[in-house]
């Protein structure tokens, strides 16, 4: 029987519901704009009939009954198509504009009225004189907007210039009209509807047909203040907040009453501009040049440069993007130029969150590639890669590999050749035969370049100014083993040690737990292993053993450790890092005679892979040449070591210049100069003379030497632990 | 609800112990083992009870700021409740039918393919974890929370366990049922579930739990961060952080407030039934 | 009368099934008997072979084969005692079900966050073999107390009349009584010490103490190192394996419980 009953009920709050939504949807036409239909002429019919759709469909009648929003793809600016750049002059004191189809309006601050730019003609003519002191302007497909700030209104016009209505700007919450400074107010915009004025403490919207401001309540943290702001939809707005103190820049999506913030992905560089057509959110920035960047879902990506800026400053006011062309209006510059869009697609590149920095500067470094970047969660970046290449997707162009674990994943895809040969493109190639002199081992096998190292963690030994003054005869360059061998005998009864032992130098930490130990162990395995192999060699435990005993003995007779070392690690980092080795710049580099009779084994932690299945293959291996040219390959943001000759050029891009990234703060010290041009001499020896090393050891090895070196166990012993180690880490 | 004739929760006598003849209900026997079982009971727990008061050890601050202002912690629990509920609630129906299948109905290969539940039952996720992969992207589920649902769905567990209670009702109940009417649905419905419903609970609690719980499956399977369940951000949160032992605490909250709830159906629906 | 259409409604579970786990799982297999996961050569039973001259493999399936076969049975033997002993006060103190099954419903962050402190004083196996009793016993000890509890107590009654001791009247009686329950907790608890992974993992990480390394860390790290073939090749091992187990566990339940008739 209750079923019975709970129908009529439910058929009852249904009616109720629908006669609610009836109401809602016939809204009332008492506020601003009411009864403004612009009027029609025929010079702007063309116009008009992009915009509402002026026939009857379902979309446009649910539009009027619930207010819904206009379809997405919907042109609001509607600028015409061209096949090459086209410059316009304007005045030079033009500081604001707005463009929609073939017409720019824009503002001059020294002629109080908004004028018209032709687009197709380059002619300009007075549009309206009827404003006191235009400060914004803003188009839509209904009209134009004026924010007069003598007159604390807003005012709308007609595509002929005649003025059609006007509202008052909001009032300050905080009592008076301040908004009228003339530093206030920063946005002006109108779109499907929605009226916004973005001023520097918030953002105020106001619907067609409404009286009331609404404004959005942002969360503007200490000194932030609104930047831009720009409507995305009839319910979300888009709003850059700054911070003039730290520089910092954050860009958030709201609703129009500023709940429900989300954070926008991005570069670190700070917007210049903002818009938003067709969907799309499109930002400039300026820090390495004018660049255009479309917001997408996981990111930004980055189109193209601007160029064409005119006579004073290159610092774009604002852009508009459509029908392929890109509107550039250059701030106090005199120039208006419409860009043919970069419509190819981008270069997707993916990393871990630890390194996004670094693919944000690979982003900001290119000027003609296209590039988009993803970032995942470090925890699942390593698995989600793997499953990629295991299932060949073709997600990805470029990944950037980083972290402890990754030559382990390194080693598989030299071993199963999953990579592109970064040879296939000259320029590229030419560039790693720069970077890698003679080392074409160390990027790959069989004569291909299968990645791109980007960190490579770097251990350098030498023989410091007071061993070469010892009188002890010093070997050079490179020595075998047995070299090793006589050499350390021969120290027995000088005094004199192998290696430090316990701090040394400013540095105040010791390298007694094994660092040398572990390195020449790894320097042996790599000499007698095949790097790709699958199964151990009988021989590396044989010459394990013969070096541990060589330790051994040198343990013993206390040459091994000491207070006189004749060995000392020389380059720990060199960039900024006071309490450097003393007298580094007399060092004389040698290589640790483990691998192959002299070499280093070369561990990558961070490096570039292509994909083999991707998409964009040529544009990728372009962007990494790019990436590697003269100028960009000393980017320390990219490139975290002094990985090839001409180490004195590592800098940071000087950030707080826009325009050019000319200015660089240099990543070495003055102090270490020297020391830098030495090891410039020493790199082409270092890198051809060193083996892809995949043998690292864990915690239980570090004990290991810890325990061999305080005498508990036996150099065969500890010899064995090693190798061990490594079986398990190649077969486990 | 059909309660089974004679049934009791607990002996009167323990058979064999002639000493239990003499006492009633409030023996010391009685009450050493009611000790005993109460530690045994307090040992299990002993280790929460400790990140329970070290989590309260900063006041009930550390809680509020969690739960009641961070949206990303509000996003994934409704993340984790979506896709563990559709997943238990899901199983439970789908396996309810096989069930009935492998219980009642013989045919051949029945037995084949009851293994081959068993089996993948046990097999470690690494070995399906790259044509999953595979099969996601290509169906098009991958970073949508049906990554997780629908193979939660069809997961080995529940049709494992209701077989087992479901060979537990007796045949003549639905033989007797079948000359009521001839459709197995309706008998299904109207008859079996009614009897053998604490163990459907069961299957429910012990597999949302499981999806509650799972960590490895989304990690590869979800990619934006806002579709991510609770177990993934809470693996981000570093132990001997007090905030931390906040939400981990608040985070079980959930499966143990479910499980308390249908405690008793899920007592007798893993055990009662284990009997043919 | 058992109509042909009732195994319709198999076809949901059994499709869904198919598709996400048995269909990935025999896909697995092409790559079993390829020579790697990238080329489409085919090598017969060479990875088999080269699996099993491994000796990371034969030390991950005789520790994963220890641990089980020491886990499983305490769990249940300890579980089944305590339940023996302990059948009276089934129902009487609530909160102390919830109690027994808390450890069930933890993830294993939070289990590990627990046992940080205590772990060290023993050597990982034991620490791994204590962090799954204390995890499913008190799972197990419910089971078993429910089929204890609703066991028909007259069998024993006349075993007891009969003559026959305590010690005959459980294993003789109450024992294959509970025989499919038992089946059950076999089953679950293999199911569950293989899932002891979880937190060995967070404790050891991917490379553990040898006498921890377990069949998943060897999946794990081949998967890491792009060794898809070695991992298909090991699960079809390990199934051929859990399939033998089962099948063995099986018949000798049906036997046992049918005895007592």
């Amino acid at each position: 029987m209750k079923t019975v009953r709970k129908t009529p009920l439910v058929l009852l709050a249904v009616c109720l519901a629908i006669i609610a939504l009836l109401c809602a949807g016939c809204k009332k036409n008492t506020g601003w704009k009411a009864q403004s239909s612009p009027a029609v002429s025929s010079s702007n019919s063309e116009e008009q009939s992009t915009a509402k759709p002026t026939s009857f469909t379902v979309s446009s009648f649910l539009h009027d009954l619930f207010g819904g929003e206009l379809p997405k793809d919907t042109d609001r600016v509607n600028l015409p198509a061209v096949g090459e750049a086209r410059e316009y002059d304007i005045p030079v004191t033009a500081f604001e504009g707005c463009a929609f189809g073939s017409s720019f309006y824009y503002l001059d601050s020294e002629d109080k009225r908004v004028f018209r730019l032709d687009l197709e003609t380059g002619e300009t003519s007075v549009f309206t004189d009827e404003v006191k002191n235009p400060r914004l302007v803003g188009t839509d497909t209904d009209g134009v907007y004026v924010y007069d700030m003598s007159a604390k209104e807003i005012a709308y016009f007609s595509f002929d210039g005649e003025r059609i209505a006007s509202v008052p700007i909001p009032v300050d919450p905080h009592g008076g009209n301040s908004y009228s400074d003339v530093f206030y107010a920063v946005s002006l915009e109108h779109y499907d509807g929605l009226l916004l004025l973005a001023v520097r403490d918030g953002v105020w919207t106001l619907s067609d047909g409404d009286t009331e401001w609404k404004m959005a309540e942002c969360e503007l943290l200490n000194g932030e203040y609104v930047d831009q702001a720009a409507i995305r939809s009839r319910r979300r707005l888009v709003i850059s907040v700054q911070n003039p103190k730290s520089g910092a820049e954050r860009r958030l999506e709201t609703d129009i009453s500023g709940k429900n913030a989300k954070e926008f992905p991005g570069t670190y560089s700070s917007t210049n501009a903002l818009s938003v057509n067709q969907g799309k959110l499109w930002r400039v920035t300026s820090t390495t040049g004018c660049r255009l960047y479309e917001a997408e879902e996981g990111g930004e990506s980055f189109v193209q440069m601007l160029t064409g800026e005119g006579h004073a400053f290159p610092v774009v006011k604002r852009v508009a993007v459509s029908n392929g062309t890109v509107l550039v209006f250059w701030y106090l510059s005199g120039r208006v130029t419409l860009l043919p869009m970069n419509t190819a697609e981008s270069v997707r590149i993916i990393a871990s969150t630890y390194r996004q920095e670094v693919v944000d500067t690979m982003m900001t470094a290119s000027t003609e590639t296209p590039v988009q970047y993803s970032i995942y969660d470090s925890e699942s970046f390593l698995e989600k890669l793997n499953l990629a290449l295991l299932s060949g997707s073709d997600d990805f162009d470029i990944a950037l590999v980083s972290g402890a674990d990754s030559d382990t994943l390194l080693r598989a895809i030299l071993k199963n050749k999953l990579y592109v040969d970064l040879d296939e493109n000259e320029e590229l190639r030419a560039h790693i035969g720069e970077m890698f002199p003679g080392a074409s081992n160390l990027i790959g096998t069989d004569g291909q370049a299968a990645f791109l190292p980007l960190y490579m963690p770097f251990s350098i030994y030498g023989f410091d100014e007071a061993a070469q003054q010892s009188g002890i005869p010093l070997p050079s360059g490179k020595w075998s083993l047995a070299e090793f061998k006589a050499f350390g005998d021969s120290l027995a009864g000088t005094g004199y040690s192998l290696f430090p032992d316990g701090s040394y130098g400013d540095m105040n930490f010791a390298l007694r737990d094994g660092g040398f130990i572990s390195g020449l162990a790894q320097a042996v395995i790599t000499g007698t292993t095949d790097p790709l192999g699958d199964t151990p060699n009988p021989e590396t435990q044989d010459a394990l053993i013969e070096l541990f005993s060589m330790f051994q003995t040198w343990r013993d007779n206390e040459t091994l450790f000491g207070a006189n070392p004749m060995i000392r690690e020389t380059a720990f980092l060199v960039f900024g890092t006071p309490g450097m080795m003393e007298n580094t710049e007399k060092s004389n580099l040698i290589l640790l005679p483990g691998v192959d009779g002299g070499g280093m084994p070369a561990r990558i932690a961070d490096y570039l892979i292509v994909n083999p299945n991707c998409p964009h293959r040529e544009q990728a291996l372009e962007l990494l040449a790019e990436l590697t040219d003269a100028q960009n390959r000393y980017n320390y943001r990219i490139f975290q070591t002094p990985l090839w000759p001409g180490v004195m050029e590592y800098g940071y891009p000087d950030v707080s210049t826009s325009g050019s990234a000319a200015r660089k703060t240099p990543a070495i010290p003055q102090q270490y100069e020297g020391y830098a041009a030495k090891m410039d001499e020493f790199l082409p020896d270092y890198y051809e003379n060193s083996k892809l090393c995949f043998v690292y050891f864990s915690d239980e090895v570090g004990h290991a030497i810890t325990d061999f070196e305080d005498g508990k166990i036996s150099g065969e012993e500890c010899a064995k632990i090693f190798y061990e180690e490594y079986v398990y880490k190649l077969k486990g | 609800m059909v309660k089974k004739e004679g049934k009791r929760g607990f002996f009167e006598k323990k058979p064999g112990k002639k000493l239990y003849k003499r006492f009633r209900k409030k023996s010391i026997v009685d009450a050493a083992a009611s000790v005993l079982l109460v530690l045994f009971a307090l040992f299990i727990v002993s280790p929460v009870l400790i990140v329970a008061v070290r989590s309260f050890s900063e006041g009930v601050q550390p809680f509020v700021d969690f739960y009641v202002w961070k949206p990303a912690y509000l996003r994934g629990l409704a993340n984790s409740l979506i896709i563990s509920l559709s997943a238990s609630l899901g199983t439970v129906v789908v396996s309810v039918l096989a069930a009935y299948v492998f219980a009642k109905v013989k045919f051949k290969g029945r037995g084949v393919i009851f293994y081959l539940y068993i089996i993948v039952m046990m097999m470690p996720f690494q070995v399906t974890l790259l044509p999953q992969y595979i099969v996601s992207r290509r169906f098009a589920l991958y970073d949508t929370p049906w990554a997780m649902i629908l193979p939660g769905i069809f997961a080995p567990f529940a049709a494992f366990l209701l077989t087992q209670v479901m060979k537990s009702v007796p045949d003549e109940l639905i033989e007797a049922a079948r000359l009521d009417t001839g459709s197995t649905l309706r008998i299904i419905w109207h008859i079996i579930v009614p009897t053998i419903r604490p163990g459907i609970i069961c299957a429910l609690v012990l597999s949302f739990t499981e999806q509650w719980n799972a960590v490895a499956e989304p990690i590869i399977l979800m990619e934006t961060r806002e579709k991510y369940p609770l177990a993934i951000l809470l693996n981000e949160i570093q132990p001997g952080d007090v905030l931390g032992f906040a939400a981990t605490l608040m985070f079980f909250l959930a499966p143990l407030l479910l499980f308390s709830f249908f405690e008793d159906e899920v007592m007798e629906g893993l055990g009662d039934y284990g009997l043919k | 009368m058992k109509k042909k259409t009732d195994l319709l409604l198999l076809l949901p579970s059994l499709a869904g099934f198919l598709t996400f786990f048995i269909v990935p799982f025999v896909y697995s297999f092409y790559y079993a008997f390829t020579e790697n996961a990238f080329t489409k050569k085919f090598v017969w039973f060479d990875n088999f072979k080269r699996l099993f001259e491994n000796e990371y493999f034969k030390l991950a399936m005789k520790n994963t084969g220890k641990f089980t076969v020491l886990a499983v049975p305490s769990v249940m033997a300890i579980s089944l005692i305590l339940a023996l002993l302990l059948v009276r006060f089934a129902t009487r103190l609530p909160f102390v079900k919830s109690a027994l099954f808390l450890p069930v419903i933890l993830p294993s962050a939070t289990i590990v966050m627990l046992w940080n402190a205590y772990i060290s004083t023993f050597t990982p196996f034991h620490s791994l073999l204590l962090i799954f009793l204390w995890k499913y016993g008190g799972l197990n000890v419910m089971l078993m107390l429910t089929a204890l509890s609703g066991m028909d107590k007259s069998m024993i009654e006349a075993a007891r009349i009969d003559g026959a001791n305590v010690f005959q009247q459980t294993v003789r009686v109450t024992l294959p009584n509970i025989a499919p329950t038992l089946f059950f907790t076999f089953i679950l608890s293999v199911v569950n010490s293989l899932k002891v992974f979880r937190e060995s993992y967070l404790l050891y990480g991917n490379y553990p103490d040898e006498t921890v390394y377990m069949l998943q860390n060897f999946l794990n790290n081949h998967f890491a190192k792009l060794n898809y073939q070695y991992i298909s090749t090991a699960a079809i091992f390990f199934a051929v394996i859990v399939y033998t187990v089962v099948a063995v566990v099986f018949v000798a339940e049906k036997k046992w419980s049918e005895s007592i008739w």
